[in-house]
């Protein structure tokens, strides 16, 4: 029945399946598998997916010294949806650095670029000395690395396990030893369209703290700073917004606190409020690694052109001219 | 008053015709359109709509019109209740009128029923289901199984 179909339904069609259904459909026939691969529609599927489903969190923890990775509703309740495989998805490869032999360590922030329709990966390292090695961005359109021509903010960083992307950058927290042995923090961004680095203040209350006390994560459409809760009583929140193109960060204590790490019992729990002041659990594990909200999406690694040939070593970020999509945010 | 009462004339392709209310017509942004222009006064001549189709639209949005007052969660389960009693092949000539005749939440539902069909299935009951020829050759699908083999590994 297909056959007649308008290509307008098809892909109406196409774009209200689950991602995992979508990939299948590329085998089903050449026209449906043109339709899936076409980058309308993955940016359709993904508005899709964002419009019609609850929002999913992503909650990463320990269990028996293992690392996991389950999704829950981002509902009243925190219903398990699933655990999730680890990796999340597929055969990523091999990743192709070629200045990365001085590091000490790095960081790899991940976001998309609305302005040019493209994915881009950013990575951070800093040198056995402590400072940085100026950032290379790999971008998917043009699949290849080049060097961030921007001057890095003279701010140390510490290995973050996953950097938050927020409306357009990513985001880590940097932070300068005075003589006194103080530190005194930031956060740093990326913004992934305009490849220039972007500083924000932190207030004076995060003086002092260790760099490790100190995380950044992603919740919706935000990103917060939260202070270790092991090491302080009070719980709260930093609110990172951008308003009219300005970025803020808006304070938020516990009276609108949305997230409270409660270390009291064995094995965290995680609680999140969201302006209801009613406390939902639901238990991590024993230790909670990171938290984000979570959105599949197709991604389309071949789109760049001709990648079947593996021969320029340089380029490819993925192993082959596969196509596979990836998930998580 | 007289307007309020207005009635649409719809001619199907075998030949039926159905006056149906004003309110009940502009579910459809095609006749909203064509009243706008001043085109419905006459009847409409729907060529690829057989009266039986064009009956369970006009059944359908007056459903959505009758219950503009009921709450969301009763509309979906008079929806859910129209779709499901909707045999695959009436599915199809729905779809495509829905389409023709811009029935924007008719669309939607009929989308997704097809949708909910589809999920889970192989590519091969996918094909088998709704009459879709395999174009590839056992090569290229052999290629793109591989490609994508992550989503054939495990259920979900």
């Amino acid at each position: 029945m297909c056959d007649y179909m308008p290509v307008k339904v098809i892909l109406k069609i196409l774009s209200k399946l689950p991602l995992k259904s979508v990939v299948k459909c590329r085998s089903v026939c050449k026209t449906w598998n043109t339709l899936i691969s076409d980058p309308s529609f993955i940016s359709a599927h993904l508005q899709a997916s964002l419009s019609n489903n609850t929002p999913f969190l992503l909650i990463g923890c320990e269990k028996q010294g293992r690392e996991t990775l389950s999704l829950h509703h981002d509902n009243d309740g925190f219903d398990k949806f699933k655990e999730l495989p680890f990796p999340p998805f597929g055969n990523v490869g091999d990743f192709p650095l070629a200045n990365i032999c001085e590091v000490d360590y790095f960081n790899v922030g991940f976001g998309y670029d609305w302005r040019t329709n493209d994915y881009k990966l950013l990575i951070l390292g800093v040198d056995k000395g402590n400072s940085w090695i100026q950032p290379d961005l790999f971008s998917l359109n043009e699949n290849c690395w080049k060097r961030v021509t921007a001057i890095p903010p003279n701010y140390a960083f510490g290995p973050q396990s996953s950097l938050p992307f927020v409306s357009g950058a990513v985001y880590w927290l940097g932070y300068q030893e005075r003589n006194n042995g103080v530190h005194i923090h930031v956060i740093l961004g990326f913004d992934l369209s305009a490849e220039v680095f972007l500083e924000i203040n932190l207030p004076e209350d995060f003086t002092g703290f260790s760099p490790l006390d100190l995380s950044i994560m992603k919740y919706g459409e935000s990103s917060f700073v939260s202070v270790d809760p092991i090491i302080v009583e009070f719980q709260e929140l930093w609110v990172l917004e951008k308003k009219n193109g300005e970025v803020l960060l808006r304070v938020c204590y516990v009276k609108m606190a949305s997230l409270d790490l409660n270390s009291q019992q064995m094995g965290a729990s995680l609680y999140l409020n969201c302006e209801l002041m009613e406390f939902h659990g639901v238990e991590v594990g024993s230790c909670l690694l990171s938290l984000s909200s979570y959105v599949e999406s197709l991604v389309l690694l071949d789109k760049a052109g001709d990648v079947h040939n593996d021969s320029d070593v340089n380029h490819p970020l993925f192993s082959s001219d596969s196509d596979e999509s990836i998930g998580g945010d | 008053m007289a307007s309020t009462l207005k009635k649409i004339i719809l001619k199907s392709c075998d030949g039926k015709i159905l006056e149906v209310e004003e309110a009940v017509a502009v579910q459809s942004q095609m006749i909203k359109n064509m009243i706008e222009d001043d085109c419905a006064n006459e009847e409409i001549p729907l060529p690829d709509i057989t009266g039986e189709i064009l009956s369970m639209i006009i059944e359908y949005c007056k459903m959505h019109v009758d219950g503009e007052n009921n709450s969301n969660n009763e509309l979906i389960a008079r929806d859910a209740d129209f779709i499901t009693r909707v045999d695959l092949n009436t599915l199809y000539y729905l779809i495509v009128a829905a389409n023709f005749l811009n029935v924007k939440s008719l669309l939607d539902l009929t989308c997704q029923r097809v949708a909910d069909i589809i999920k889970g299935k192989s590519p091969e009951e996918i094909r088998l289901t709704f009459n879709i020829k395999n174009d590839f050759t056992p090569e290229e699908e052999e290629e793109i199984r591989k490609k994508n083999a992550w989503a054939f590994d495990y259920k979900d």
